[in-house]
């Protein structure tokens, strides 16, 4: 089976480097693992530490928000005929442990689509991201009918026939809520796994703020009835 | 007869708004058709805000006051449409933008190999 780990980063020269090596060498049934690092126009030097690293290496010349990475990194995959993808975020928020039970539903064929859900295991997440991720959730039922316990978590996994049919759109952070539009469009099966975040002041400056929900709320109205 | 300074106001801005147009067909940055529109429009509103009563009609249809009532309801009603279609025709911006730079992306990927020791 071929693996597409795709880590779309920006402006993460501090973590960068760590994240990709601590990634697994070898998972079981994966024949072939590729990494690619989407660089969404960053400014720092992630691009020039990606480029020194044997990865695969995708750059924006302009910053598209995380949508637009992820929808990159699908379409690479896409292109290259990939059996699964993993999403994995850049700013060490992740633990590579994780990564083996949020694939395992993948490998065995129970689920198209694999979420690691932060709120399965809550130790050590600061309650105002907790309120602010149910809050997420709860817009993300309204508007798409599918209930999640993490709608924004950045750990996924996706089997290939998810991969061939998921269109990301989005290109904020709004695309976390969008996958779930498309979970719905196509009837995808979805699981959930219990996954651990590690929250440092960095990763905690990096990740999704409370005030976005504003911004979230427009554009997923936007998507949901505007868009064609 | 005496003009209300409203309407001169209102004359003023819209003569002012009509020039701008007429500047961006004179740049190139706006063909005739997009010029006639314009003009059509500022011109009818000034026509339209010296005819007397006019309003009126409008506001009994509406079931207001007077026929201010009902110019200020449309010119509302106009300007969230406005609105509307600017919103959609930023985020279909943004949406050919993305593509636009993932298709370059794609175009120059770089594969780096692990060394076998």
């Amino acid at each position: 089976m071929k693996l597409a780990i795709i880590i779309p980063a920006f402006n993460e020269e501090k973590t960068l480097k760590k994240v990709v090596k601590t990634l697994p060498k070898k998972i079981p049934q994966i024949t072939r693992k590729e990494v690619i690092v989407i660089d969404d126009g960053s400014w720092d030097k992630t691009g020039e530490i990606a480029s020194k690293m044997a990865i695969t290496l995708i750059s924006h010349w302009l910053n598209r928000g995380l949508g637009g990475a992820l929808g990159t990194g699908f379409a690479y995959a896409k292109k290259h005929g990939f059996d699964a993808l993993l999403t994995f975020d850049a700013d060490g928020q992740h633990n590579p442990k994780d990564i083996l039970p949020v694939l395992k539903p993948i490998l065995q064929k129970k689920a198209d689509v694999v979420i690691g859900s932060r709120l399965k295991k809550t130790a050590g997440m600061p309650w105002h991201r907790r309120m602010g991720i149910f809050g997420l959730n709860l817009i993300t039922f309204i508007f798409f009918w599918v209930w999640t316990t993490d709608s924004q978590s950045g750990l996924r996994a996706f089997s290939k026939k998810a991969i061939q049919k998921i269109e990301i759109k989005s290109n904020r952070m709004e695309v976390s809520s969008e996958f779930f539009n498309e979970i719905q469009r196509h009837n995808l099966k979805l699981i959930e796994v219990p996954i651990t975040s590690i929250y440092t002041q960095y990763s905690l400056a990096k990740g999704q703020k409370n005030i976005n929900v504003f911004r979230i709320l427009s554009k997923l109205i936007y998507r949901r009835f505007f868009a064609k | 007869m005496t003009i209300a300074p409203v309407k001169i106001l209102f004359t003023l801005f819209a003569l002012f708004a009509w020039s701008r147009a007429l500047l961006k067909f004179r740049s190139k940055l706006m063909n005739t058709k997009e010029l006639t529109f314009w003009s059509l429009l500022w011109f009818s509103l000034i026509f339209a805000i010296f005819i007397p009563g006019k309003a009126n009609f409008l506001a009994k249809l509406l079931g207001l006051e007077n026929g201010l009532d009902a110019m200020f309801f449309f010119g509302i009603v106009a300007l969230f449409y406005a609105i509307y279609r600017l919103y959609i025709k930023a985020n279909e911006t943004e949406q050919i933008l993305t593509e636009l730079v993932r298709q370059i992306a794609l175009k120059n990927v770089k594969s780096r190999k692990k060394r076998k020791k």
